[in-house]
């Protein structure tokens, strides 16, 4: 198992995407420690709306930090067809097949796979939110930070549910198979953003997608954050731990 | 085993551990932070520097050229397997923080009925229908966000503790161990954590239960670590211990502590009860299975 978990850490670039988390949260450290939330220049202060001060610098940084963790969403995404598509093309299924392992091994490493990487970016999201947190500016700012973090853990379930969802069809159906339903929901899902940006009220978006209708409906929804975030891995690991049996079943009645 | 080898070994990697986190731990007291009243979020950031010892870890195998082994004898035990009814140690590592914190509570109250407020929860900012979320919160958050005490981990039941086993024996290692662990900990008591400033015996005594919680809790992480020959039920242990899951303690007003305890360290030992009880337990067993008693 341990082999075939190296075999797609090798197949992602696993060693250099390590270096480049690595200097990149030294880097993001020391630009948050130059650059505090504290700082009084007037260039950096403004108004929310509702009359608090918040500084523009934790604003960048978490834009930075929210880029990031969508960034990482769309990249472990990826990887689910990347690290099948490699064994395809260099038909290592087949020769894992014929080596003394368990027969549920192959795809039992690709679900533990993307499960590991959705945990050790988990951590990396947390650390960077710990980092930018702690130089930000009372108020406003923490509490807009607060509620980002408590975003984290539901958005790597989304991951993993996705990745619950394609796994199998990669598995199962075939890279080429599996990409062109892909790309048709993907596609799917562009057409709907389209049709309401050329014909959709846009005005609101506007007028309900900004920071402060944002942080007073995440005020009165605390407790179903809350519940959310507590409950969304419990099911996401159930739900994924499904589809893992339910594609080695299929698997195994193709052999 | 080259016991002089392996000696060299652990120092190396006691004293990278203990220099490069006490570096982090300064940094933070220097600038004047303490673990009461100053800013929360730098206590968080001052937390990073629990994954120091898995970096001190790494560090020594690669300067003694130890090999990066992830499992098997003398390896970084970072496998999982929940064959040979493994799993139950998992369960032991989600559920017992929760047990103990609770009994330990509950003395508090037996002991002290007048620290019981059934308002207090207002007073910690906490939702009243949240209330029985909470152990289940701080087990699920604890396991998700356990980076940290894998930190703690990696390094002390991952390398210190089955070196000091083989070199000095378990009932020795365990309490050298934890004395260790516990004494890591003391820049951070000095400024508040744990005990805060104002008590009698002030910052001594403080280290000198931190020494003797690290030793009865260490016990437990290192017969989860050696039953499952793996350091990821520790982690989960370490991390939901750290988010403190109780029901009971929203209802104890700290704030009344100093009134009614002849002083504040009290609660904390009461609180401490279980964890020797459940501590020893593990010790008895551990010692059992390597034929030492």
């Amino acid at each position: 198992m341990g082999g075939l978990l190296y075999k797609d850490f090798v197949s992602i670039n696993g060693k250099k995407l390590v270096w480049i988390l690595i200097i990149g949260t030294v880097l993001f450290f020391g630009l948050r420690v130059a650059f505090p939330g504290t700082m009084n220049q007037e260039a950096f202060l403004t108004m929310t709306e509702d009359g608090q001060e918040m500084n523009l610098l934790d604003y960048l940084f978490f834009s930075i930090f929210a880029c990031c963790i969508i960034g990482i969403l769309g990249l472990v995404n990826g990887w689910v067809a990347k690290i099948v598509d490699g064994d395809t093309k260099n038909k290592i299924r087949g020769y894992i097949s014929s080596l003394p392992l368990e027969k549920n091994a192959y795809i039992a490493s690709k679900y533990l796979f993307i499960a590991i990487s959705a945990y050790v970016f988990l951590s990396f999201e947390m650390m960077w939110g710990v980092i930018c947190n702690a130089f930000c500016r009372e108020g406003v700012s923490s509490e807009l930070m607060a509620a980002i973090c408590s975003f984290i853990p539901p958005l790597i379930c989304l991951v993993l549910l996705s990745a619950a969802i394609e796994l199998p069809l990669f598995i199962l159906l075939g890279v080429q198979k599996a990409k062109l339903i892909k790309i048709a929901v993907v596609m799917g899902i562009g057409f709907v953003i389209v049709g309401f940006l050329l014909f959709g009220n846009l005005n609101w978006i506007s007028e309900n997608f900004n920071i402060l209708t944002f942080m007073n409906w995440y005020e009165t929804h605390t407790f179903e954050v809350a519940f959310l975030t507590i409950l969304s891995p419990v099911i996401t690991l159930a739900l994924y731990y499904v589809s893992y049996r339910i594609t080695c079943f299929f698997s195994n009645q193709e052999v | 085993m080259d016991k002089k080898l392996e000696s060299k070994r652990l120092f190396l990697y006691l004293a990278l551990s203990f220099f490069l986190t006490w570096i982090v731990f300064f940094t933070y007291i220097i600038t004047g932070h303490k673990w009461d009243g100053s800013n929360p979020r730098m206590e968080g950031l001052s937390a990073l520097g629990m994954l120091i010892p898995v970096l001190a870890h790494v560090l020594t195998r690669w300067i003694t050229k130890e090999g990066f082994p992830l499992t098997g004898k003398g390896s970084m035990m970072l496998g999982i397997s929940l064959k040979n009814k493994k799993w139950m140690f998992y369960l032991f590592a989600l559920f017992m923080p929760w047990i103990y914190f609770e009994i330990g509570h509950g003395l508090s109250l037996l002991i002290y009925p007048d620290l019981f407020d059934p308002e207090y929860y207002k007073v910690m900012g906490i939702a009243k229908n949240m209330i029985p979320l909470l152990p289940l919160a701080a087990i699920i958050n604890g396991a998700i966000g356990s980076f940290a005490a894998f930190g703690e981990e990696g390094g002390w039941r991952g390398y210190m503790m089955p070196k000091l086993i083989e070199l000095v024996g378990t009932k020795k290692a365990v309490f050298i161990g934890g004395i260790i662990w516990g004494v890591w900990h003391a820049p951070l008591t000095c400024v508040g954590h744990n005990f805060g400033l104002d008590y009698p015996g002030f910052p001594y005594l403080g280290i000198l239960i931190m020494c003797v919680d690290c030793t009865f809790m260490g016990v437990m992480l290192i017969y989860i670590t050696q039953k499952t020959n793996s350091i990821w039920p520790a982690t989960i242990m370490h991390a939901v211990n750290n988010a403190n899951p109780s029901i009971l303690a929203v209802y104890i007003n700290t704030e009344r502590a100093a009134e009614v305890m002849p002083n504040p360290i009290v609660g904390f030992v009461i609180l401490l009860i279980p964890t020797i009880v459940i501590g020893s337990i593990c010790l008895v067993l551990l010692c059992r299975e390597k034929g030492t008693i």
